[in-house]
């Protein structure tokens, strides 16, 4: 498992809980990463607890299945089945405007060259596929994630209020007044 | 016409320092040639039957006559001093090296160009009508509309990896010569009967192997509610546009598939989820954009005499007359005129232009047009603000430079896609059929006596050469290694689109000439007054038109 943000790699600190599991494990680990299925399952067992929970989800998940949930998330995680699926990015992007504030990792077979648009789209971290992470080392995705200064799509950015209030078309407006 | 500020040209420099190193990566193993390959088809870079080939954009098709200068120079210092006007307004090469695209792409930048996502599965080039801010028949310029969506739909991040290709096309005038019809999104600019501008949304349109014409989704949008509906729209394409099968991935089976009130419905719940967008940002840029287009034309004096100038030297000379009525149309403003340089020679590879040509025109435009060019969905050339009092003199150095065929609009303006010779998804050869078909129709007197006639010619089930919209369309394909063609008849891209139909079974290259001869003739003979080729085929139906195709009369 590699774990990669804008800084580098990172800790994986959270816990995949396995599919077919039919109980929760004991002890609970602090952070563990849910199918829906499991979710739904075993929810009012974490009432009360200090576990963090995430959900991992495949890309075509439907939206009130995911939204339901939102509020007693950390993580999503978003699987990539393939490089050029890109439902992903629309998924992270519903996420960000529905106000989830918790972070957001793509799964699966991303490629280095998609790390800016998954940035700009509100992921936080990508979970890279040891094969892929083999040829494109670390360094290519942070190259590929700061190639691109500049963007036009108003929303984007990751959201991020200091970079939304210098976008391009907000300073050309500013310009002419 | 647009002009980059800092910005624009800065992100166009850094997606050519970016493509440059995947082009390295590619090749040292970093990434696999299926990872390189939407990777370079977003960069205009394809890879052909004898090369790789570089498509180049021309936004919404406007071009200026200094990047039609440098736009020679590549063809002639990196291919092989040619370039190719596709029916999506864009120019292709078809025979530069990869080690040389970034240098390319760098001299394109240069000039403000680019090859940015005129391939791959994202948003293509916005096309418009070459007549833009000329024609007579205009409502409201369609190129600010189409700049801004440029910009909007340019590296889009949620956007790069669609199920397929996505095409949009604006038009701002009830002709429709942006065959709006024929895309996944088509855009009429319009004002309602208060004076509001708005945009009548058609969605769902495509050729292909599933030709479809697009269906109306929104009569009137208001223009500030375009963007969040074309965000929505694409976002809902991008979640539940096909990905089990390439044939079956466009929008408009989606749009079949869920009925174009579903899918409406779809696009107003995304429009209705809390998206940040800033509209009066988007309005305001909106705005700045339109005062690139503004051409403010000088105030033509005495135009009516020189109108009657005009007239005499048309009744003077008979060949400057036939030129000024096929090529020439109405402009919005008295005293001036819009040309089309065709690039239809007789026996000419449609759509081609070599260097000394793009020059030739370059320089004419400067001369008498101001600068200004604009490439036709039919892939003609057109100078689209030109003095009347000057058209004589315009003309007679076209003819010098052996660029004064008279023939737009009429038979031998075909379109034809580059086809087997070039293309390696072709099944059949494309351009000679043009060459001899255009050869057969050579005289000018009876292409004027046929009149308007659209012959589209696909090398393959993929349209490129838009077949489905021809008034005689005609469908290259292959059976037991033998080249076979098939017609379709009756297919039109104009206010009142339809898509040809069959006409029967396939027929032979050497046959296609006398074939085409006779359902001319047919036409020639049952036309009630002005009627065009595709209104009499309305008319009078198919039948006749397969008896004498066939000779089964």
């Amino acid at each position: 498992m590699a774990l990669l943000n804008l800084l580098g790699l990172k800790q994986e600190t959270w816990t995949n809980i396995e599919p077919d599991l039919e109980t929760l494990p004991s002890p609970l680990p602090r952070q563990i990463l849910l199918s829906v299925e499991q979710m739904a399952l075993w929810q009012d067992q974490f009432r009360d607890s200090e576990v963090e929970l995430g959900l991992i989800l495949k890309n075509d998940v439907e939206w009130q299945d995911v939204s339901v949930y939102l509020d007693k998330l950390s993580l999503i995680s978003i699987e990539f089945p393939s490089f050029s699926d890109g439902r992903g990015f629309s998924l992270s992007m519903m996420l960000r405007q529905a106000g989830f504030q918790g972070r957001i990792r793509a799964h699966g077979k991303m490629i280095a060259d998609q790390f800016a648009m998954a940035i700009d789209c509100g992921f936080d971290e990508v979970d890279v596929d040891p094969e892929i992470l083999k040829r494109q080392p670390v360094q290519q995705w942070i190259d590929a994630a700061t190639g691109i200064t500049g963007q036009y799509q108003l929303e984007y950015h990751g959201l991020k209020e200091q970079r939304l209030s210098q976008h391009i078309w907000r300073q050309r407006v500013a310009s002419l007044s | 016409m647009y002009r980059y500020d800092e910005f624009d040209e800065a992100l166009v420099r850094e997606r050519v320092a970016q493509f440059s190193s995947q082009v390295e990566r590619r090749l040292d193993g970093s990434l696999t040639e299926e990872e390189f390959r939407p990777l370079r088809l977003m960069n205009g870079v394809y890879l052909q039957l004898h090369a790789y080939m570089l498509r180049v954009a021309i936004p919404y098709g406007t071009l200026s006559s200094m990047q039609l200068r440098q736009l020679a120079h590549i063809a002639e210092k990196y291919d092989q001093g040619y370039g190719h006007f596709t029916t999506r307004q864009n120019i292709q090469f078809n025979w530069p090296k990869l080690s040389d695209i970034p240098a390319i792409l760098s001299d394109l930048a240069d000039v403000n160009m680019h090859a940015i996502q005129t391939s791959g599965n994202c948003i293509r080039n916005v096309t418009t009508d070459a007549f833009a801010g000329a024609a007579a028949d205009e409502v409201i310029d369609p190129r600010p509309t189409a700049e801004l969506l440029r910009q909007w739909s340019t590296l889009h991040p949620e956007f790069g990896f669609l199920p397929r290709k996505f095409k949009i096309a604006v038009t701002g005038s009830p002709a429709d010569r942006a065959a709006i019809y024929a895309h996944d999104i088509g855009l009429q600019v319009l004002k309602n009967d208060i004076g509001e501008i708005g945009y009548k949304v058609i969605i769902g349109g495509g050729l292909g192997r599933t030709p479809i014409l697009g269906k109306v989704i929104k009569p009137f949008l208001e223009e500030a509610d375009l963007l969040p509906f074309l965000q929505a729209a694409l976002r809902v394409y991008n979640r539940f546009g096909r990905r089990d099968n390439k044939y079956k991935a466009r929008i408009k089976i989606l749009t079949k598939a869920l009925s174009v009130e579903k899918l409406l419905s779809l696009i107003e719940k995304e429009i209705n989820r809390n998206s940040s967008i800033d509209c009066s940002v988007a309005n305001a840029e909106h705005l700045r954009i339109q005062q690139y287009f503004e051409v403010n034309l000088p105030e033509v004096d005495e135009a009516a005499e020189l109108r009657e100038r005009v007239v005499r030297q048309r009744a003077e000379n008979i060949d400057f007359d036939l030129w000024y009525q096929v090529n020439t149309d109405l402009h919005k403003k008295a005293g001036y005129r819009i040309a089309t340089v065709s690039l239809k020679p007789i026996g000419g590879v449609p759509g081609d232009a070599s260097a000394q040509q793009m020059r030739d025109i370059a320089d004419l435009a400067d001369r008498y047009g101001n600068g200004e060019l604009r490439v036709s969905h039919k892939q003609n050339l057109v100078i689209p603000h030109l003095r009347e009092s000057e058209l004589f003199e315009f003309w007679q150095a076209l003819v010098k430079a052996g660029l004064a065929t008279a023939n737009k609009g009429l038979i031998s303006d075909m379109i034809a896609c580059p086809g087997l010779d070039y293309c390696n998804l072709a099944t059949a050869r494309s351009i000679p059929i043009a060459q001899s078909l255009s050869r057969r129709f050579s005289d000018l007197e009876r292409q004027k006596q046929i009149g308007p006639m659209s012959i589209n010619i696909s090398g393959c089930i993929n349209a490129c050469g838009h077949h489905h919209l021809g008034g005689i369309g005609i469908l290259g394909l292959e059976k037991s290694g033998k080249e076979f063609y098939q017609l379709t008849l009756g297919g039109e891209s104009a206010a009142n689109p339809s898509l040809g139909e069959k006409a029967g079974r396939g027929i032979s290259a050497d046959e296609i000439d006398d074939a085409v001869e006779r359902l001319v003739d047919l036409y020639l003979d049952q036309r009630a007054d002005n009627e065009t080729f595709v209104e009499t085929y309305r008319r009078i139906g198919g039948v006749p038109f397969q008896e004498v195709l066939y000779g089964t009369a």
